[in-house]
């Protein structure tokens, strides 16, 4: 009878820990995408510069909109590129190219294959897309106090299927993010800068190393962030052939 | 009137910079086409000589607040005939919104199939889609009102379009057309209903969707009420010279296109597209034989005319190639497509099959960005199969392009 409770409290405070450990980490990750992303409708542009043997190679002008329901439409404003827009619903995603008036369909492999920086500057959220455990506490990363947890891709169709992610111990800034294909293999590295913007603490930058293409390094850089909210419409992929979006 | 266009152009694009998403640019392109002396088509002496020929595009682009415009001006030098140039406003139109309804007017350019080789719900502008060299098309004069919900959209729009025959005679077109669009879970589903005036009644339904990861598949099918295609009329009787031009657009009635393929991209940057069609305007094997065994009796009779029906007949033979200047000369087509997207160069390499008469093409593409917006291209087509068949009947053997692209923001 003793030895049976026993088992019972030790399996209650196991789920009960499991449960709370599924809290924090769920906080966690919202409090460190607040920091990427502050609103359910905003307007982000966004620079991306793609050094290749850290000699600037590519410099590119995204406007990035992104609404609740994991949409984002991300529209390019640079040479050669002007026109192309990327759209994401949820693991679903288009591309229209430039000169071109139909939408296509793309797979998931082709966006993470497409435009280095699609996938990483159009999904801002942790919180939503994995979900993972705490592996460490108190490690040093980047010269700061860190907790680092081990994140699982929850839906189809994200960039990374795995992400090591260094939050700051004391207020869940984060600092660092290695990031695994589905293969396992991990193919960058992803560091944080934190700055102010809008009078607030916001990551203003993110640094891509790649791991795969070791000469090139991406840097992302958050021009502006601002509330900007577009009809639903605008999310549909038959409305990417039109051209009436709000600046 | 194009100059005077392009000047307009020019003044806002340096007036307004930060008004509008502006870009210009320039491609030039070096053509080289080896002629295929062992085409029953061939009436010179020729042997398998390259002609040479070099085209040079300037576009400008503007896009500000739904206002669109595309202006592109060509200039092709030719080695063995004059130089010819030619402006064309692609595209002038303006997207805007009332109500709940959006609506544009003007000149656009209209796409709306699935697929990559043949896409049979372009009901109203049906491209080339396996040109080696894509140019910036020419939209159609239209109005269209549309309605979008969070994932469906309804379109209705009419145009007036202008028809050119192949006879170079000009006429008008008025056409109405609805379009269906959903996703439905994972599928992207596609519905259009079209009237023209000359083609009748058309109606078709697609789809394209994602299995897992790496794989996307897509189908179409449509129905047309009415179709042409050039026939020559001595394929149809018995004699082999007519007094005057033998090929007439012949009209048919009811027929089905369709497309089914996939495309499947794997983590190491390959791609795989593979498609399967049948274009019910194109020709039947039997059309395409009849042509052949018509041109191989006209080429035997050469010999025997006085100069004066030699003549007219080498003029009838070389006629007889406007059975080549359509997108899909036989009915039914295989294609496969294997592509790399590199970070600075991109290849692929592409097989057409024509399994009806053993036809096959081969097209090559390298393209290399050399800089940001500066892109070098290399493209090359072959045109081989079984010696019966029309693609080993082209008057070329080989066209090889060489050329570079660049485009600036202003």
């Amino acid at each position: 009878m003793f030895k049976n409770s026993c088992f019972f409290i030790v399996i209650f405070l196991f789920a009960c820990h499991i449960s709370v450990a599924d809290d924090d980490i769920k906080s966690m990750l919202k409090t460190a995408d607040g920091y990427r992303q502050q609103g359910e409708e905003l307007l982000i542009k966004t620079e991306v510069n793609l050094y290749i043997k850290d000699k600037l190679d590519k410099q590119s002008l995204y406007h990035v909109f992104v609404k609740s329901g994991r949409r984002s439409l991300v529209v390019f404003k640079s040479a050669g590129e002007l026109g192309q827009k990327v759209l994401m619903l949820d693991d679903k995603f288009w591309i229209i190219l430039p000169n071109t008036r139909r939408p296509i369909r793309i797979t998931p492999m082709q966006k993470l294959l497409g435009e280095a920086s699609v996938g990483d500057i159009a999904t801002l959220t942790w919180s939503e897309d994995y979900d993972g455990t705490i592996i460490e506490h108190n490690i040093t990363e980047q010269g700061i106090n860190s907790i680092k947890l081990d994140l699982n891709s929850t839906r189809k169709g994200t960039t990374y299927h795995r992400i090591e992610l260094f939050l700051n111990q004391k207020d869940y800034f984060p600092i660092k993010a290695n990031l695994y294909l589905k293969s396992g293999k991990l193919a960058k590295e992803a560091y944080y800068e934190n700055g102010t913007m809008n009078d607030q603490r916001r990551v203003v930058a993110m640094t891509l190393v790649d791991l795969i293409n070791k000469d090139q390094k991406t840097i992302v850089n958050y021009e502006s962030m601002e509330n900007k909210s577009i009809p639903d419409k605008f999310y549909n992929p038959a409305f990417l052939v039109r051209t009436d979006l709000p600046d | 009137m194009f100059f005077r266009l392009l000047i307009w152009i020019t003044l806002i694009l340096i007036c307004f910079p930060a008004l509008a998403d502006t870009a210009i640019g320039y491609r030039l392109f070096a053509k080289s086409s080896q002629a295929n002396s062992t085409s029953i088509f061939n009436v010179t002496d020729e042997n398998d000589s390259f002609s040479h020929s070099q085209l040079n595009e300037l576009y400008a682009k503007l896009q500000v607040k739904g206002f669109n415009l595309l202006a592109t001006y060509n200039v092709t030098f030719n080695e063995d005939r004059e130089t010819e140039d030619d402006g064309v406003l692609n595209e002038a139109y303006y997207d805007f919104s009332a109500s709940s309804l959006d609506f544009t007017i003007g000149k656009k350019v209209l796409s709306w199939g699935v697929g990559y080789g043949f896409r049979p719900l372009d009901l109203i502008q049906q491209e080339n889609r396996r040109v080696l060299i894509s140019q910036n098309l020419e939209g159609v004069l239209l109005t269209s009102a549309e309605y979008y919900t969070g994932n469906s959209a309804i379109s209705f729009l009419i145009t007036n379009r202008e028809l050119i025959s192949d006879r170079q005679s000009r006429s008008k077109d008025h056409e109405a057309a609805v379009k269906l669009y959903s996703l439905y879970n994972d599928w992207d589903l596609h519905g259009v209903g079209h009237y023209s005036e000359v083609f009748g009644a058309s109606f078709g339904l697609g789809f394209s969707t994602i299995v897992g990861d790496e794989l996307e598949v897509h189908a179409s099918s449509t129905y047309r009420s009415r179709y042409h295609k050039l026939i020559n009329v001595l394929t149809e009787s018995n004699e082999t010279f007519a007094l005057t031009d033998p090929v007439y657009e012949k009209h048919y009635n009811d027929c089905i296109n369709a497309v089914l393929g996939f495309s499947w991209t794997f983590q190491s940057g390959i791609t795989v597209i593979g498609e399967a069609w049948h274009d019910c305007t194109a020709y039947t094997y039997s059309e395409w034989a009849a042509m052949r065994d018509l041109t191989k009796q006209q080429q035997l009779l050469l010999s025997s005319l006085p100069q004066a029906a030699q003549d007219a007949t080498e003029t009838q033979i070389q006629g007889n190639q406007r059975y080549f200047n359509q997108a899909n000369i036989l009915q039914n087509n295989l294609f496969t497509r294997l592509s790399y997207d590199g970070e600075k160069t991109d290849p692929y390499l592409d097989v057409l099959l024509t399994p009806d008469d053993g036809g096959v093409v081969l097209s090559t593409s390298i393209e290399h960005e050399i800089k940001q917006n500066i892109l070098l291209y290399a493209n090359a087509r072959y045109f081989t199969g079984r010696s019966s068949s029309a693609y080993k009947q082209l008057g070329n053997r080989a066209l090889i392009y060489l050329g570079f692209r660049a485009e600036f923001v202003l």
